[in-house]
């Protein structure tokens, strides 16, 4: 039964997109409002269809519907019901459908929000698009490899091993694959209007005022993804770390990283009326990443501890990405007169100048992780030759253009429109300096001399402080008004990521790691802490079986940490114990099985300021939503900015604030 | 930043302590450099302490891929394999061996693959060069643009804008 609903939900999704897109094609064609009217309908047929695809696919997994291929894959009797729910999205097929459920829930949710412009061609020419994409996901899920609801061929099993069990570990599984789905697809909006401005010809700044929450919005869910991610691996995968430049790690973070860029790039096309060929690029980079990330991740042609599958749907979203590339340059070239802005920059030291180079590092980054991920695969294919590019390459690489990042959300905040003087300059970045310069001062005092560490300790305080500067002069003009909007909101996001960078850079260079063998009753001291090691126990859960190691450390808490064995595995799964505080984590680890009386090996790791990673995440999340939060819309004959000798004029706080 | 209230010469006063305030200023600038430059060079000099051989051990393990893993480093990896490269490396190092003549050594025994850092040299010194010269490129671009971008020098005021422009900076 499930199958049958599931089935025809989806050719029910696919037809709903190929008919819609033909009745708005025609309407456009025709110039005829009623069809517009009538195409945007459409996206809330998608959209019941993916719901109903998606809920019986849950249906399937709680039920247990063995009947289901992909439920007796990825589920079983003993598996506990939050994992169950987030079973639906525990494989390729299932991932792919809860893409195209949060596809057509944007599509819904841009048709109700221009509800009143359906006659617009820009907006039927964006559902167009919209659809043509949602038609294409409903497509792959019909192709065999990546059909969700394919029945098992023979006797229907009576139980299923349950999702990997790296997924059945830690409530974050349900929260982390829809968040950063909510921002992989989001970044779709954006897309679909730039296409709709380039065909339409309206390619001035509407279609990026017309987008600017709905990206703010799919950003927002992408970074709080990516931070969850890194706690996923942190809690789970028990090597102590966050982040290892994991092929799968890259293909999301490549979209945070052209997206961010489009987000700062477009204030100068909105301000200045320049960039704009630049940010239609991004915005078509941004969308062509989440599909080729898609690609890498889910065609099992790299092979990494985030890759639980392995299809043959890899050429289909090929396909697509090429497309998608093709066409949108295509498009670019073909309006490419109508693109050019007479703008200029007037000089280097000013906030546009300021974003370029932001621009510039941000696809310099974007680069280095594309290259790097792509690079084996390239080398692979043509030359029959393995090599890695590994932690060490990216490391050494985004390091400078790291630093370079924070230097520029340190300065750029401070500088005004159109040209700015050394005087002013310094005259506003005096506080902020003087943080950072305490700060490294500081830091050497107390015996801290990676200078590397140091430098980003002192960047990040510069970051904040001028961060915190910006939004004290807003909120003394505006009270409570003076946070939010997307100006005061983008501060509240730089916070977020000085805290993150200080965290990044002490777990970097002050993290200890080690293994102790231990007896029963013996202790160790490592890095300052004492762990005792009192015996072992074992727990039966539904799904597993864990042996847990009994460890007081600095003869106050007993840590757990264990190794599972799951009823269909054979491999024990490791699961860490941590203790967290605010200055750092002790991190343990069973690294061996004991046996008998004999010594066990425990690995512990000792992380500062890993706390502040989560906080400085939930910092970055909290800023989007206040960036997206309507803020006062700027007099138009607000003094903008005034470029040179402005010691002596109140420093407008809404300066920068654009029309939201 | 308040403007004081006008007294008897105001334009006098203004350049006056206009003048002592830059000057001001730049002092803080200036000590601001030199205790950061105080620092940095302290951090330099202190920072020089002889590794210790499981620093050497780990320093070089991060370098290498765990064997039997997919996206480990030999040192965050608990498995039998990287315990067994974090042994070999020890051993060498006791030896007297150089990280160069490890890392050789690991990738005559395991493959090219097992360095995680790609070689400079060669195919793979692509890697490390593209992004360099895209670099450059991309600043030289830039500069080109901001140099064709350069305004013409804006026509001096006449005596009636100066006048408005006072009274608007005034308030």
């Amino acid at each position: 039964m499930n199958a049958a609903v599931g089935h025809s939900a989806v050719v029910l999704g696919l037809v709903g997109s190929l008919v819609g897109i033909g009745v708005l094609g025609w309407g456009l064609a025709r110039g005829k409002p009623s069809l517009l009217r009538a195409g945007q309908s459409y996206p809330w047929l998608v959209l019941l269809a993916a719901a109903a695809a998606a809920g019986a696919m849950e249906h399937a997994f709680v039920t247990r519907d063995f009947s289901l291929a992909y439920v007796a894959q990825n589920d079983g009797l003993g598996t506990p019901l939050l994992f169950r729910i987030t079973g639906m999205w525990s494989a390729l097929q299932g991932s792919l459908l809860l893409w195209t459920l949060i596809l057509a829930g944007y599509l819904a949710a841009v048709a109700w929000h221009f509800r009143r412009r359906a006659t617009d061609p820009l907006v039927a020419w964006a559902t167009l698009v919209g659809l043509a994409v949602a038609a294409f996901f409903f497509g792959l899920l019909l192709v065999g490899a990546a059909d969700p609801f394919r029945t098992v061929a023979g006797a229907v099993p009576t139980n299923g091993p349950g999702p990997n069990p790296l997924l059945q570990d830690n409530p974050v599984v349900a929260f982390h694959p829809p968040m950063l789905y909510l921002g992989f697809v989001g970044f779709t909006v954006p897309f679909m209007f730039a296409v709709a401005a380039l065909v339409t010809g309206r390619v001035g700044e509407g279609w990026l005022v017309e987008t600017r929450r709905w990206t703010l919005f799919a950003w927002g869910f992408l970074t709080l993804g990516l931070v969850l991610g890194a706690f996923w691996s942190y809690e789970v995968l028990g090597w102590g770390g966050y982040w290892s430049w994991d092929p799968v790690e890259n293909a999301a973070l490549l979209p945070w990283l052209t997206g961010t860029a489009f987000l700062h790039s477009v204030m100068v096309q909105e301000r200045r009326g320049m960039l704009r060929v630049w940010n239609l690029s991004l915005v078509l980079a941004t969308f062509a990443l989440t599909i080729f990330g898609t690609f890498l991740t889910r065609s099992g042609v790299i092979e990494s501890v985030h890759s639980f599958s392995t299809s043959s749907v890899g050429p289909v979203i090929l396909g697509f990405f090429g497309a998608v590339l093709l066409g949108g340059v295509g498009l670019i070239v073909w309006r490419g007169e109508q693109l050019r802005s007479p703008g200029s920059i007037d000089s280097a030291l000013s906030r546009e100048g300021a974003f370029l180079a932001n621009n510039l590092a941000f696809g310099a980054f974007a680069f280095v992780v594309l290259l790097g991920t792509v690079f084996p695969l390239v080398v692979e294919a043509l030359h029959h030759q393995t090599v890695s590019v590994g932690a060490p390459y990216f490391d050494t690489m985004t390091a400078p253009i790291v630093l370079a990042l924070l230097f520029l959300m340190a300065v750029a905040p401070a500088l005004p429109w159109r040209k700015a003087s050394a005087s002013v300059l310094l005259h506003r970045m005096r506080w902020p300096a003087a943080a950072g310069v305490a700060t490294v001062v500081a830091t050497s005092a107390a015996g801290l001399h990676d200078v590397a560490a140091v430098a980003a300790f002192g960047l990040g305080a510069v970051v904040a402080v001028s961060a915190l500067r910006q939004l004290a002069l807003s909120a003394r003009q505006r009270g409570f008004r003076g946070l939010v909007g997307r100006v005061n909101g983008g501060m509240v996001v730089h916070l977020g990521v000085a805290i993150m960078a200080v965290a990044f850079a002490a777990s970097a260079a002050y993290g200890q790691r080690g293994q102790l063998s231990l007896r029963p009753g013996q202790s160790a001291r490592f890095d300052g802490h004492s762990v005792t090691y009192l015996g072992t126990r074992t727990r039966n859960f539904s799904n597993r079986r864990a042996l847990e190691a009994e460890l007081r450390l600095d003869g106050g808490p007993v840590l757990y940490p264990a190794i599972s064995v799951f009823s269909f595995g054979s491999e024990g799964i490791g699961t860490p114990a941590i203790d967290s505080g605010p200055t750092q984590d002790v991190y343990l680890t069973l690294d061996s099985s004991p046996v008998g009386h004999g010594p066990t090996v425990i690995g512990v790791v000792v992380q500062p300021l890993i706390v502040w990673l989560w906080v400085g995440g939930g910092v970055m999340g909290l800023g989007a939503a206040l960036a997206a939060f309507p803020g006062r819309r700027r007099r138009p004959t607000a003094p903008a900015s005034l470029p040179g000798g402005a010691e002596a004029v109140p420093e407008p706080a809404l300066a920068a604030a654009g029309p939201d | 930043m308040g403007e004081e209230s006008a007294p008897a010469n105001p334009r006098v006063t203004r350049f006056a302590r206009k003048g002592a305030r830059r000057w001001r200023l730049g002092l803080v600038w200036l000590a601001m450099a030199a205790a950061l430059g105080v620092a940095f060079g302290y951090d330099a000099l202190a920072g020089h302490h002889p590794q210790s051989l499981d620093q050497q051990v780990a320093a070089i393990a991060n370098q290498v891929r765990c064997p039997s893993c997919q996206d480990e480093t030999a040192d965050h990896s608990a498995t039998e394999t990287a315990a067994a490269v974090r042994a070999t490396i020890r051993q060498r190092l006791l030896a007297g061996q150089s990280q160069g003549e490890i890392e050789a050594y690991l990738e005559s025994r395991y493959g090219p693959g097992i360095l995680l850092r790609p070689p400079a040299g060669g195919l793979t010194g692509l890697v490390w060069l593209l992004p360099v010269g895209a670099a450059v490129a991309a600043i030289a671009g830039l500069a080109v643009a901001f140099r064709r971008w350069r305004p013409a020098p804006a026509a001096p005021l006449s005596d009636k804008e100066r006048a408005l422009l006072d009274r608007a900076r005034r308030g």
